[in-house]
């Protein structure tokens, strides 16, 4: 297991030096000057030099690269002007919320979807499991901004039961409650595309190994349905699960974007917004290559789970 | 007597092991080692083996599909090597046929697709011509011409291993290895496909390497028998002499492991049994092969490997791998078990 | 060397004496016009301590027969008529709760590929133990103890480091050794055995015929062998069914059955096996045609397409299975019979 783990862990280098040269190869082909974004068409001649030379902008392409990579190597990602903060600093102070509001939508997704699948697949072709493809169809079809404001619309406007927006801090003054309060609404509408799709693979990746030699195995030494399902079934259907959920969790980062814009979430993926609405290319670059490096680190995370769940990985 | 038409000398196929993050060898497999054996023309060889014994990989070695880590392979006195290097792949003179042809027919393709494909990408023939050749392929294995518009799905075991063997001739090879070709087929069924064969192999000269584990059908279709055992040749011979007086405890424990269709005879002969799983094809031990499992090993069957020799007063071509097989009380055991399973 | 005694004499097994029977049992998959019978009046029985091998080839409903009885027909698959009785109780009548504390305890199935019936996700110890933990009321440890005898018991050494294994580890010997350890965990009265031996190497097939024998008579268990190779029951079996097409077609002791085959179908697959041990340039005689398609049912007898003995009632009417000859101890289902009455060598000699 260890020699798997390590084995996986070199993997991810060469895709990491990848993603800094896609997110550094970004600034270069966005059109314009970034002197010119930085100071406003209004500047003059001497002052974009000025800063041309001081941002490295007249060297060879490769030493601008060089010159990334070392900036990169101490933490520093360059100034947001949109903040008037250091990148690293704005996105430090955003990845808690983000990490938090993915952490939770991911765990609701999971484990909603996954006992939804498997409480449908109990009953193949019962009523429960024609509910639940409908209810996975909406949740698919229904794009996550528009759940949001749906949600919005009924829990916060009309029924007055949650917050619409914005986020309490645990420590704050009106502590956990709020938080969660405040949580409830993002939460959902992020994790219901995902939990839909969790579900719908859970409910066949069972049906797929139920029919399987081993699950008659421990029918006929008189294993009952629910531990057959949970205990024999589940495990043998997670690998192709958690394959799923691993993809999820690199769309719940780009669903992120869009669900702190609905609800005001003070997370990198608001902050995004606003980079790029602002063309703000370094705080744009920075929260690329965060969230590409999180996604690289997720994948490595579900192959040694996916290990786990299935012994003969760790023997290849 | 004229050349062997396939003849092996010290075959051995090694495949690498990898470990570690870096993924370098760290072992071999000895799949097969030092393997000779002639197959005469128009004749059958019976390749005998349990899995792990090397009898596919031997097999494979010899169309060209396993690579030769030593030892040279001559098809029709032409070197196979030699061959490969001057026409980058191999002539069409072998084919393979497997145990499952479900698992080697293209499920998307009708049965007269997957046959003209072969014959168009050999250049054999083209468009109306090579409907026509299909169609005689069909006659040829038995099967009626209208099958040709059918899927493999569409087909039962036994007519799915008649397409695949159709698909194996359409290429007119001189020689064909039949990979556990019935093994995966119903009693009254193997006897069908084993009739075919005979009568292919009659009317076309065709020379067969037999792989099997089952030994009452290599009984019944081959000339002379080779027995395998952890990638090394135990036995070999004319089949009648192995059949019915087998030299090397392993093919012993072999005949006398086949149930015989006779209650009184099957409940009450003795047999000679195999005591431990096979050899690890990664760490092979010296001496011989058979040593751990072996009723009557000694000493010298740990130290060193026997070879393949005749016993005195046998046939001449009837040879075994044993240090004891000289000996009475191994003979006597021996023929004991051959009786039981003879009768 | 093993001594073979048979306990009961199979004239002597009336319907009281059987621990396990089988009744004019139908299996049918699908519904109305799209209706598929593969089981049609199958009846068989099989007393304490006694082995039946029920023999067929593939299609012929022989697994799909017990694994009605075991009430685990794949979706789709349902007993259509008859009844299975375990100790003189109708199992078809059972709840599915009550049929499931019979599974393990009455009835235990040792089914062909050990790789595919093994948990791959699972220890062999996990899986073994579970039923013992979980409805069989023991602890985790006296379960654990449990287990090692049992492994000790199929012939696995090493067994308590073997629990520990997960079954990709072991041999095909070793892992159909634990799947017949799990079968006989929970002490059963009848064993299923469902082509135990196929998937594996010839050496390792006998060897576990033989465990499987010897627990049966050390247990005292009925043992159910179902297989396509007539030489597998020949060592075991003390009475066999053929079963054709989803129908008995004809049992009888085994050494009767061998010396003297009533039915057709019977004497063409023996006389396939010992053709097969004959001289190379000889030509086979094998039955001729396709194995019979449950979706295509044949009028009349089923087997009539491939009979050398065919006659025109054959072809219009189902032969009832029954003997009037040596008084109901081999029945045959055949209008012909054509070998009733000959001895063994007339009868090789005859016809065919």
């Amino acid at each position: 297991m260890i020699s798997f783990i390590l084995n996986r862990a070199l993997q991810i280098i060469p895709v990491i030096i990848g993603v800094t040269l896609a997110t550094f190869l970004l600034a270069q082909i966005i059109p314009g000057d970034p002197a010119d974004v930085l100071l406003g068409s209004m500047a003059s001649e001497e002052a974009r030099q000025q800063l041309r030379l001081s941002l490295g902008l007249n060297e060879p392409i490769y030493v601008q690269y060089a010159i990334y990579l070392k900036n990169l190597l101490h933490g520093d990602l360059g100034q947001s002007f949109t903040f008037a903060q250091p990148v690293t600093q704005v996105i430090v102070e955003r990845l808690f919320n983000t990490s938090l509001l993915a952490i939770a939508a991911i765990i609701l997704a999971s484990v909603a979807g996954v006992a939804a699948g498997t409480w449908a697949a109990l009953k193949p072709g019962s009523l429960r499991d024609q509910g639940l493809s409908v209810v996975v169809l909406f949740f698919n079809s229904m794009p996550s901004f528009w759940l949001g404001l749906v949600l919005i619309l009924t829990f916060g406007l009309h029924l007055r039961l949650l917050p619409v927006g914005g986020m309490q801090g645990a420590t704050g003054s009106s502590g956990i409650g709020s938080m969660v309060a405040h949580m409830v609404l993002p939460t959902i509408t992020l994790a219901a595309w995902s939990l839909a799709v969790i579900a719908r693979m859970t409910r066949s990746a069972i049906l797929d190994v139920i029919n399987s030699d081993y699950i008659r195995t421990a029918r006929s030494r008189g294993v009952g349905e629910a531990r057959i399902v949970l205990r024999h079934a589940l495990p043998n259907a997670m690998p192709s699960v958690i394959t799923v959920i691993g993809m999820q969790m690199g769309f719940l980062l780009s669903g992120a974007v869009l669900t702190e814009t609905v609800f005001s979430w003070p997370g990198i993926g608001l902050a995004m917004f606003q980079a790029i609405s602002t063309r703000d290319i370094p705080l744009i670059q920075g929260g690329i290559l965060v969230l590409a490096v999180a996604f690289v680190l997720i994948n490595f995370a579900v192959d040694i789970l996916y290990a786990y769940f299935n012994p003969k990985v760790k023997l290849a | 007597m004229s050349a062997p038409a396939i003849q092996l000398k010290d075959v051995s196929v090694r495949f690498p092991i990898r470990k570690g993050i870096l993924r370098r060898v760290a072992g071999e497999v000895h799949a097969v080692d030092s393997v000779s054996f002639d197959i005469a023309e128009g004749e059958t060889v019976g390749l005998v083996g349990e899995s792990g014994s090397g009898k596919s990989t031997t097999g494979r070695a010899l169309i060209g599909l396993a690579p030769l880590a030593g030892g040279t392979v001559e098809c029709f006195g032409r070197d196979l090597r030699a061959l490969r290097q001057a026409h980058g792949a191999l002539p069409r003179m072998s084919q393979i046929v497997f145990q499952d042809p479900y698992a080697s027919l293209n499920p998307r393709m009708t049965i007269g697709e997957t046959l003209k494909e072969v014959l168009e990408v050999h250049e054999l023939a083209k468009g109306h011509d090579a409907d026509q050749r299909v169609g005689r392929l069909l006659d040829d294995v038995g099967l009626r011409r209208d099958l040709a518009e059918r899927y493999p799905h569409a087909l039962s075991g036994g007519q799915r291993q008649r397409v695949a063997i159709a698909r194996a001739l359409a290429i007119e090879p001189k020689f064909i290895v039949l990979d556990e070709v019935v093994s995966a087929l119903d009693v009254s069924i193997q006897g069908q496909i084993v009739n075919l064969l005979q009568d292919l192999q009659q009317d076309r000269g065709l020379t067969y390497l037999f792989i099997t584990h089952d030994l009452s059908i290599v009984r019944h279709v081959s000339h002379s028998i080779v027995v395998m055992y952890g990638g090394q040749i135990m036995e070999k011979g004319p089949r009648k002499s192995i059949f019915s007086a087998p030299l090397h405890p392993y093919t012993s424990a072999l005949l006398s492991a086949v149930p015989v269709p006779n209650p009184r005879i099957e409940r009450m002969r003795p047999r000679i049994d195999v005591r431990s799983e096979p050899p690890d094809p990664s760490a092979p031990l010296p001496g011989c092969r058979f040593q751990k499992s072996c009723l009557f090993a000694t000493e010298i069957c740990r130290t060193s490997r026997p070879q393949l020799r005749s016993m005195t007063g046998r046939d001449p071509d009837h040879l075994a791998a044993c240090h004891h097989m000289q000996e009475p009380h191994v003979r006597e055991a021996l023929s004991r078990a051959a009786q039981g399973a003879v009768s | 060397m093993m001594m073979f005694t048979k306990p009961h004499p199979a004239q002597t097994i009336r319907s009281s004496d059987a621990v396990f029977e089988v009744k004019d049992l139908g299996v049918a998959y699908g519904r109305d016009a799209a209706s598929v019978q593969v089981v049609n009046d199958v009846s068989l029985s099989v007393g304490r301590g006694e082995a039946l091998g029920v023999v067929g080839e593939s299609g012929c409903g022989k697994s799909q027969t017990m694994l009605a009885a075991l009430g685990l027909l794949p979706r789709g698959g349902r007993i259509t008529s008859g009844q299975v009785l375990l100790e003189g109780r109708n199992l078809v009548d059972l709840s599915p709760r009550e049929m499931r504390a019979v599974r393990g305890s009455g009835i235990a199935l040792i089914s062909q590929d050990a790789l595919t019936s093994l948990n791959p996700a699972m220890t062999i110890g996990t899986q073994m133990a579970e039923p013992m933990i979980h409805y069989g009321g023991m602890s985790r440890s006296a379960a654990r103890t449990r287990c090692i005898e049992l492994l000790d018991l199929v012939g696995i050494p090493g067994a308590a480091t073997r629990l520990a294994s997960y079954p990709h580890e072991l041999s095909g010997g070793m892992r159909q050794r634990a799947l017949i350890a799990m079968a006989i965990s929970a002490n059963p009265k009848v064993l299923i055995a469902d082509e135990p031996t196929t998937a594996l190497d010839v050496t390792t097939q006998s060897q576990i015929l033989r465990l499987i024998d010897s627990l049966r008579k050390e247990l005292g268990m009925a043992l159910i062998l179902i297989t396509h190779d007539l030489g597998v029951v020949a060592g075991v079996a003390d009475r066999v069914a053929v079963l054709y097409a989803g129908r008995v077609v004809e049992t009888a002791e085994t050494e009767t059955l061998f010396a003297s085959p009533r039915h057709p179908y019977t004497k063409a697959l023996l006389d396939t096996i010992s053709q097969l041990e004959d001289e190379v340039s000889e030509r086979l005689n094998p039955i001729p045609g396709l194995p019979p398609d449950p979706r295509n049912p044949v009028q009349g007898c089923p087997f009539n397409p491939r009979c050398d003995y065919v006659r025109d009632v054959c072809r219009a009417e189902l032969p009832a299975l029954a003997d009037s000859v040596e008084g109901g101890r081999h029945p045959v289902r055949c209008h012909v019979d054509p070998f009733v009455g000959l001895s063994l060598t007339m009868a090789s000699g005859g016809a065919r």
